[in-house]
């Protein structure tokens, strides 16, 4: 308790130390981290956790086979020309409160994960909610698996076989 | 005088049932003959189809309301093991049909051809739509009497893929299709008998 309190104060004092040097117009994503610790709070504002659906493969998904193409569709999707009306029906998707199961789109929703961690901007992937085919129901359980991404914890979860 | 040869299992259907109530589903009466086609139209109730309906119809579950004459298989796509050493089990796509699956290395090397898939692909890394065309790409090369097979998760090509596949199936094979999604867009099995699976609401299940 006492730890975080001293931590929030530090990245108090570290944020208003990094405004006064920011120059005019860059916002304090753009700003390069200066410390350890303000390193970390971005990392840590990254997590998983921090995404309001939890994201769940419907058919054990091992791993991304194009990963190239992930930052391609957040390209366009941060340039706005992903259509997601258009692409909208090959985003085939079972929903249980905030759990996510996907059918077909993991490299799109990949796209607009990795968005929304860097950003803190969750649009990009609720639109591809809202505009992908629903499934009713649950996938079934034996078909349930985790979420792959790019990241190196992901990677090293599909070359252990998890 | 047309003298055809009727042969007696184009007469026994392949499936009968009188129509009954199970669990939270209300299953219609219906006949199946050889060659012919179903397309269920199954209501989400409480329970989710693949623990009432899909167990009555595989025969696991045995109920005097349904007869099942011959070999009946669900299209079940190929799934990657998950655990320590996982990725051991996470065959590739040719050593699922050949080591799994008992396909003739030739015959597997036609069928991954005929699917467009790498022969060294990893099924974890597939794809949905890839998935299923590869099990009934193998549904096909060694048909059951009854092909039960659902498109859940597959987007609207993935299903028109399946549908076009299954258009020149080998004649004598039954199919089954399971729709659970039924809104508009979403197609029926071409040339197949429409029948609704209710579902019971839960209080009525839950009495029973």
């Amino acid at each position: 308790m006492a730890i975080g309190k001293w931590l929030e104060a530090y990245s108090f004092a570290i944020k208003k130390w990094t405004c006064n040097r920011r120059p005019c117009g860059m916002s304090q994503w753009e700003m390069p981290c200066l410390d350890p610790v303000s390193k970390w709070m971005r990392a840590r504002q990254r997590m998983w956790r921090r995404c309001p659906y939890r994201l769940r493969s419907g058919f054990r998904q091992a791993g991304l086979r194009n990963p190239d193409l992930v930052e391609r569709f957040k390209r366009l999707m941060l340039a706005g020309d992903w259509d997601y009306v258009g692409q909208g029906p090959t985003f085939v998707y079972w929903q249980k409160g905030s759990t996510i199961w996907v059918g077909e789109g993991h490299h799109r929703a990949n796209a607009a994960l990795e968005i929304g961690r860097e950003t803190g901007e969750w649009s990009y992937l609720a639109q591809l909610l809202q505009h992908g085919i629903r499934s009713p129901g649950e996938p079934p359980p034996s078909n349930r698996g985790r979420f792959p991404t790019r990241g190196w914890l992901s990677r090293l979860l599909t070359l252990l076989g998890w | 005088m047309d003298h055809r040869l009727v042969t007696s299992a184009q007469i026994t259907p392949r499936l009968e049932c009188q129509g009954f109530e199970a669990g939270d589903i209300v299953l219609p009466s219906f006949k199946l003959h050889a060659g012919e086609s179903l397309c269920l139209h199954v209501e989400h109730g409480h329970l989710p189809w693949y623990e009432t309906l899909l167990p009555l119809l595989k025969g696991e579950v045995i109920h005097s309301g349904l007869r099942i004459h011959g070999v009946v298989r669900y299209l079940e796509r190929p799934m990657p093991a998950r655990g320590w050493f996982g990725r051991r089990k996470d065959l590739s796509a040719r050593d699922w049909l050949v080591l799994e699956k008992h396909v003739p290395l030739k015959a597997a090397l036609a069928i991954l051809d005929c699917v467009h898939i790498p022969q060294d692909l990893r099924i974890g890394w597939m794809g949905w739509n890839e998935r299923t065309m590869l099990a009934l790409e193998f549904n096909l090369f060694d048909p059951p009497d009854v092909l039960l097979f659902d498109t859940g998760g597959n987007d609207p090509l993935g299903v028109l893929r399946v549908f076009d596949r299954l258009a020149t199936r080998p004649k004598t094979l039954t199919l089954v299709y399971l729709k659970y999604i039924n809104g508009p867009g979403s197609p029926c099995l071409v040339g197949g008998q429409c029948l609704d699976v209710a579902a019971r609401p839960t209080e009525a299940a839950l009495v029973e």
